[in-house]
């Protein structure tokens, strides 16, 4: 499971949306803690779920290591069924029903 | 309250497409833990987690009544015994996938395997993945998973009936 | 047969998946639960008999066919086998207590998979011979006990739970930070290995690993509960069902006594101290004996002092139990002080073997007496809901066999002949005579006298005088004066015929004092 790293303008490239996705998560970090509604709170935690799986899934093209694509599969699986049950407890007030 | 009118119908044709997905990826990590990440903990985690989207876009009814073919809960009875008696299941397997090479020491007669000794077999000329190890390490994996599964989902059953 | 050295481990471990299937049949998982509790005990005498008949008294086990230092290695020598044995009679007592002392519904849920889990952290910590796997053991056991301990689940419980969870938590961070430092000090996780190594690198060399084993007695001294690490241990032991009570004092407690006996008498005691305060070429144990020496009078007087005051007969017997650990602390602290220097051997019948015969003895007899009275205090309280001494009276009038074992408990514990516990009282303080040390000896005859204060108090509150209105109407089960009958017995027993219980203990001694004999037999295979 382990490839050639990414080089060139590709590898720059790539590099280049790992800072991207760095710099939102630091900016969805701010709107956790402002809030300053749960929804808020809710959509930034989101925001940075999916933008960790985006860090794991280029820093596997930069490394040239498989094993962080699985790290990002399941983080996105954990993000997904957590999005879904916050969403419902903030509608329903309630998870399982 | 009805799980009909409680969820949309975008929730649960996402949730319909996306379990056995997650299932899928449960079983790939669960056959490559022994020498890559993975393995039974991860894999129970995640099928817990398809299991947990079912409880929570169609109802605790819903997944007992249609898809486990259980009835009421009762006291370690119902679904709270199914998953009792999976774990149970999980533990004797991962238990005694330490003693099997002790057993296998006695019955093959050449030497001496202690508690706990590793192997694995080869199966060459498969189909699409052209080799396949089958370690055993594999069995106490699967004894890991059940018992992640059977006590996660008992977890949820009793929190989500209170 | 080597296999026999994982027996106890895999009976203790397949009782309790056994149980976990029947739980749906109350008598049967109840059957089951005990008889693994006998074949225990059976396995656990075919060990002592292997290592016995065994040429140099070692039995080395290499799990996953690994070779020593790599992989892990189950040792059974004296010291393990005897702990072992006390692990074995203890643990098979309480079953039999449980099986009417615990509600039926918390034996069907989960008593008694977690009862044999606990089982098997402990035989495991005796049995390895990997410092890291010791960890491993620790957590098992810790994991289970957290549950039994919140059993119950009444506010009081829950937050005794609380409090004990944390505490543990804490010490396991502690303990798996100083194993680590060792490891990257050491360069191995084997205790022969390890052994081998201090004995042969300098003192410059060594010196951190003077910090991290003094880090990794701290958390030993939490898990035995000695001061000024007994706080969590009156709550812990007052919340806890009594025939858990009766293991964690009992048994889980001696963990951390084996633990301090096995590292720092066979590993440790071979490293030279850096030139200081000891003297040139002395030990680590010259370091540790005044630190023991101050911590074993803490908890003789704190305990002591403790159990004098206290208003129920569960309190008093958790701070008894605290002031008792001092009593075993005690001898090992003059051991420790007497080990000659670095390099040379220890000899067979000096102060150092006799010291540690003498917490050995003391061990067995406490682990014994104190099960017993907890049993004691468990049969009242599942009969009257109470042992507050002011609900309590006149026990052995209504029940002369369940006070008469109680009577004998507490004179094992006082140390009056001929009952093991006199034997005990008596090396401690034939070990302090020889040492010539009068802090010891005098400390020593304040916990004998506060231990004979308490005992006569709850004596006198508890179990004399006429019939109280509770205890008048009570009728205590049959199972609990049973098993507390079988226990004074066996004190008895063991006090009549000592001879057997010293020799057991003299081996035992001379197995952790003898490093050199450790680490041939553990390393000898891979060289």
């Amino acid at each position: 499971m382990v490839s050639e790293p990414v080089s060139g303008t590709l590898g720059l490239l790539v590099v280049g949306g790992l800072v991207v996705a760095s710099l939102v998560t630091l900016a969805a970090g701010y709107r956790v803690v402002r809030g300053p509604t749960t929804p808020d709170r809710v959509v930034a935690l989101d925001v940075i779920g999916t933008n960790v799986v985006a860090i794991a899934l280029l820093f596997a093209l930069v490394t040239g290591q498989g094993l962080f694509v699985d790290v990002s599969l399941v983080l996105a699986i954990i993000g997904f069924i957590s999005t879904v049950a916050v969403a419902r407890y903030v509608t329903e007030g309630d998870i399982i029903e | 309250m009805s799980s009909e009118t409680d969820t949309t119908v975008i929730a649960r044709t996402v949730v319909r497409v996306v379990v056995p997905i997650i299932l899928l990826t449960a079983v790939a990590l669960l056959l490559q833990g022994h020498n890559l990440p993975g393995g039974g903990f991860i894999a129970g985690v995640l099928t817990v987690t398809a299991f947990a989207l079912v409880y929570i876009v169609f109802g605790r009814e819903f997944l007992q009544r249609s898809l486990l073919h259980v009835e009421e809960d009762g006291f370690l009875g119902g679904a709270i015994g199914e998953y009792g008696r999976t774990f149970t299941f999980g533990l004797a397997l991962a238990a005694s996938a330490g003693v099997g090479s002790i057993v296998l020491g006695e019955l093959l007669d050449d030497g001496q395997f202690e508690f706990l000794t590793q192997g694995v077999v080869f199966v060459y000329h498969v189909p699409v993945y052209h080799e396949i190890e089958i370690p055993t390490a594999l069995f106490f994996d699967l004894g890991v998973y059940f018992v992640v599964v059977g006590a996660l989902l008992t977890i949820l059953a009793v929190v989500g009936r209170e | 047969m080597t296999d026999l050295v994982v027996a106890p481990l895999l009976v203790a471990l397949f009782t309790a998946v056994a149980t976990l299937p029947l739980r749906s049949a109350r008598r049967v998982q109840q059957a089951v639960s005990v008889a693994g509790g006998v074949v225990y005990l059976v396995a656990v005498a075919a060990l002592v008999r292997a290592v016995k008949a065994d040429g140099d008294g070692y039995l080395v086990y290499e799990l996953s066919n690994w070779d020593a230092p790599f992989g892990i290695t189950l040792v059974a020598d004296d010291l393990s086998v005897l702990m072992l044995g006390l692990t074995a009679v203890v643990s098979l007592a309480a079953l039999v207590f449980s099986v009417r002392g615990i509600p039926a519904v918390g034996q069907r849920l989960s008593y008694h998979p977690l009862y044999h889990l606990m089982v098997v952290g402990v035989t495991g910590s005796f049995l390895t011979g990997d410092i890291f796997n010791l960890f491993v053991w620790f957590e098992v056991m810790l994991m289970s006990s957290y549950v039994l301990v919140v059993f119950y689940s009444g506010p009081d419980e829950t937050r005794a739970a609380l409090h004990y969870a944390f505490l543990n938590l804490l010490g396991s961070a502690v303990m798996l930070l100083s194993i680590g430092g060792l490891y990257a000090t050491t360069g191995t996780l084997n205790m022969a290995d390890m052994a081998e190594y201090l004995a042969a690198a300098p003192a410059s060399q060594t010196t951190p690993v003077l910090g991290l084993s003094a880090m990794l007695f701290a958390v030993f001294a939490l898990k035995a509960g000695i001061v000024p690490f007994q706080f969590w241990v009156p709550d812990a032991y007052r919340a806890a069902p009594a025939p858990v009570a009766a293991m964690l004092a009992g048994v889980v407690k001696k963990v951390g006594i084996y633990a301090i006996v096995r590292l720092y008498f066979t590993v440790f005691a071979v490293a030279t101290l850096p030139p200081g305060p000891f003297g040139d070429n002395a030990t680590f144990l010259a370091f540790f004996g005044p630190v023991f020496l101050l911590m074993a009078i803490g908890s003789i007087v704190v305990g002591g002092l403790g159990a004098v005051g206290r208003e129920d007969l569960d309190g008093l017997l958790a701070y008894s139990s605290i002031g008792q650990v001092g009593f075993i602390v005690l001898p090992l602290a003059v051991a420790a002080s007497a080990v000659p220097a670095a390099g040379t051997a220890i000899p067979g019948d000096g102060i150092v073997t006799l010291g540690i015969t003498a917490a050995l003895v003391y061990s067995v007899n406490h682990g014994l007496a104190k099960s017993l009275l907890f049993f004691v205090s468990g049969a009242l309280s599942r009969t009257l809901g109470t042992v507050r001494f002011d609900a309590l009276g006149g026990v052995s009038e209504r029940n002369p066999a369940l006070a008469g074992s109680f009577f004998i408990g507490a004179l094992a514990l006082i140390g009056i002949p001929p009952l093991s516990g006199f034997f005990g009282k008596f090396l401690v303080f034939d070990v302090g005579a020889r040492a010539g040390s009068w802090v010891v000896l005098g400390v020593a005859l304040l916990g004998a006298i506060l231990t004979i204060a308490y005992f006569t108090l709850a004596w006198a509150r508890g179990f004399w005088g006429p019939p109280s209105d509770a205890v008048a109407g009570a009728h205590v089960d049959r199972s609990f004066v049973l098993v507390a009958a079988v226990l004074a017995v066996a004190i008895v027993v063991l006090g009549v015929g000592f001879g057997p219980l010293y020799d057991l203990s003299y081996e035992a001694a001379r197995s952790a004092t003898e490093t050199q004999g450790y680490v041939d037999a553990v390393l000898g295979g891979s060289q």
